[in-house]
């Protein structure tokens, strides 16, 4: 049995680079179509109805979200190597008697990646299609709850996001677990010691070129240039493009002075505890 | 009793609950093959090769499936289903899993290989088309319904790969399991239709599916995998070959996993191997847009043709 390495963070955070990044690392190429399968969702229904034996579309949510730490364990039974899964949940129960999604005795390592939220903000909101100020409320809704539908189907199992401090929380505050904090800011100034960092903290076994090509393979412009060329299965059909902008701070010539300000009130305590606030 | 035996698959069915979506039995005399008694299921498996929060395969190939509001049900040998409905529970809810995970484990039981995909017949032509949860085959399964084509089966296509001249589908009922996005690209009412559980608007559409199905088993005449469309691309479709299609049809084998449980490995691959060797296999990468339906089923139409 191996337990997998989640990626865990918040939407729009930098998840997707970082599995670029370790696509480079972990498969010797960077395939922003094949990231999906490399990289799982823990919430995938596909995932899901393989391991349990029905379809989780019969099934209520509160049935499904019961027995998510279950199916880990399941999943994990059949592993041998070192496996990745991509994490959008909050560490935190979606109802009063919800177990752990992640328990400690299965999961073996966490990359978390944060994000500057006024950025965040921004990026959700074209990710969406839903106005700036829409976005902003939903980073700040403590029920926030993703892939949540009842009148469709979705390709993923809802997941509880919570608020953006919250989701922050639950992960930096996961003590039982061993995690590993990546600012995308940080992972943009430096990516090569940002990545060297991150495949230490994994025990990977990768010399300087090859962080070297991979930083070069999953560059933004590289990422960018592939989903021009061959389109990109996680880009929302609102959106133009997925890959849009791949800056730090690009909310500055974007959100409103009392939008700014809604954030910073909304998150004041964890984006200082983040660095985001002088 | 026997005057309210019912039709699943060519076998004749004898249960003690209703199952309104089944078709009356109307063969020969012959004894049932499939019973479903209202009784009690043992709490639990001894002797396990699998076991889920749900299901449990004990080492004789028995299946307990337990959903604790909706029922339990013990399916043993292909021919029998003892189920035990919660207080709580609705007709729907226990129909549901009835004529969905245990009729699958049901087939497997039974020897023969259930797919995940609808099927349908276009033109005298049975294609079934297979997908994940959530690739559309229902939605356009519905959409060549309203296009006049007729149903063979919904969710599970069971295929009889036994016989010489390829592989054989057996139609399943009358029945399509619709969200509600759905219903309103397709401008059917929900109003009076039942949902599969409470609280959830995926309906079943049984007089639409009824108008539309074809009893007569078929020989089966192509696959198509409705796989994932990637937004930015256009459209796709492929014909695939070999290996490719041999794995693609072995991957849509409904409740695999369980079915390697019950040690049908060997049997599976074969069957799989068959069904690709006889039968085209596609692989269809359509927008995801329920506006795009139309354009969708007349592939689908083409591809009958061919």
């Amino acid at each position: 049995m191996t337990g997998p390495i989640l990626l865990a963070s918040y939407p729009k955070s930098g998840n997707t680079w970082l599995r670029a990044l370790l696509a480079g690392l972990e498969h010797g190429r960077v395939d922003i179509n094949d990231m999906l399968e490399q990289f799982t969702i823990a919430s995938s229904r596909l995932l899901f109805d393989q391991v349990m034996g029905v379809d989780s579309s019969d099934l209520t949510d509160a049935e499904v979200h019961r027995v998510r730490a279950d199916m880990l364990r399941r999943v994990a039974e059949f592993e041998r190597d070192r496996w990745f899964l991509k994490v959008h949940d909050a560490r935190l129960p979606a109802t009063p008697d919800a177990e752990d999604l992640f328990p400690a005795d299965v999961v073996r390592a966490v990359v978390h990646i944060v994000r500057d939220p006024r950025d965040v903000a921004v990026s959700w909101a074209h990710h969406t299609g839903r106005s700036i100020d829409v976005a902003i409320a939903q980073l700040a809704d403590p029920g926030q709850t993703l892939a949540r539908s009842t009148i469709r189907m979705s390709r993923q199992l809802p997941q509880f996001t919570s608020n953006w401090s919250r989701h922050v929380e639950s992960w930096l505050g996961a003590t039982d677990l061993a995690v590993h904090l990546v600012r995308y800011e940080d992972l943009l100034a430096d990516t090569t010691g940002a990545l060297t960092a991150i495949a230490a903290f994994l025990g990977l076994e990768v010399d300087e070129a090859a962080i070297a090509s991979t930083v070069e393979a999953a560059s933004f412009s590289a990422l960018r240039a592939q989903e021009e060329r061959n389109g990109f299965r996680e880009r929302r059909h609102n959106q133009d493009r997925f890959f849009r902008r791949g800056v730090a701070g690009g909310w500055r010539d974007t959100l409103s002075a009392a939008q700014t300000a809604r954030i910073e009130s909304d998150h004041g305590p964890m984006m200082l505890r983040l660095g985001y606030l002088p | 009793m026997s005057d309210d035996d019912l039709l699943l698959c060519g076998w004749r069915v004898r249960s003690g609950l209703p199952l309104p979506d089944l078709l009356p039995w109307t063969g020969d005399d012959r004894p049932p093959d499939i019973w479903v008694r209202v009784g009690t299921p043992p709490e639990r498996l001894d002797d396990l090769v699998e076991r889920t929060p749900f299901a449990q395969i004990d080492a004789s190939g028995r299946v307990l499936l337990t959903l604790p509001v909706v029922a339990r049900y013990l399916i043993t040998g292909g021919r029998e289903v003892v189920v035990e409905p919660a207080p709580e529970a609705e007709a729907p809810e226990i129909q549901g899993f009835l004529l969905g995970t245990v009729f699958g484990y049901l087939v497997h039981q039974r020897g023969l290989l259930p797919l995940h995909a609808a099927c349908l017949s276009i033109g005298g032509m049975t294609l079934a088309l297979m997908g994940v949860s959530g690739a559309g085959k229902s939605s356009l399964a519905a959409q060549l319904v309203k296009r006049g084509h007729r149903l063979v089966s919904d969710d599970v296509c069971v295929l009889d790969t036994t016989r010489p001249d390829g592989p054989w589908v057996r139609p399943t009922f009358p029945r399509l399991k619709l969200w509600r996005d759905t219903l309103d690209a397709l401008g059917i009412a929900a109003n009076g239709l039942e949902r599969n559980r409470q609280g959830r608007e995926k309906y079943l559409c049984r007089t639409i599916a009824a108008r539309a199905f074809s009893p007569e088993p078929a020989r089966l005449g192509g696959l198509v995998l409705l796989a994932e469309g990637i937004p930015g691309r256009p459209p796709r479709l492929e014909r695939l070959r070999g290996f490719t299609a041999q794995s693609t049809v072995a991957e849509h084998i409904y409740r695999r996993r369980q079915a390697l449980a019950l040690g049908r490995d060997s049997a599976l691959f074969t069957a799989a191997a068959m069904v690709a060797a006889k039968v085209p296999v596609w692989a269809l990468e359509p927008p995801r847009d329920l506006n795009a339906l139309d354009a969708l089923a007349e592939v689908v139409e083409e591809l009958a043709r061919r």
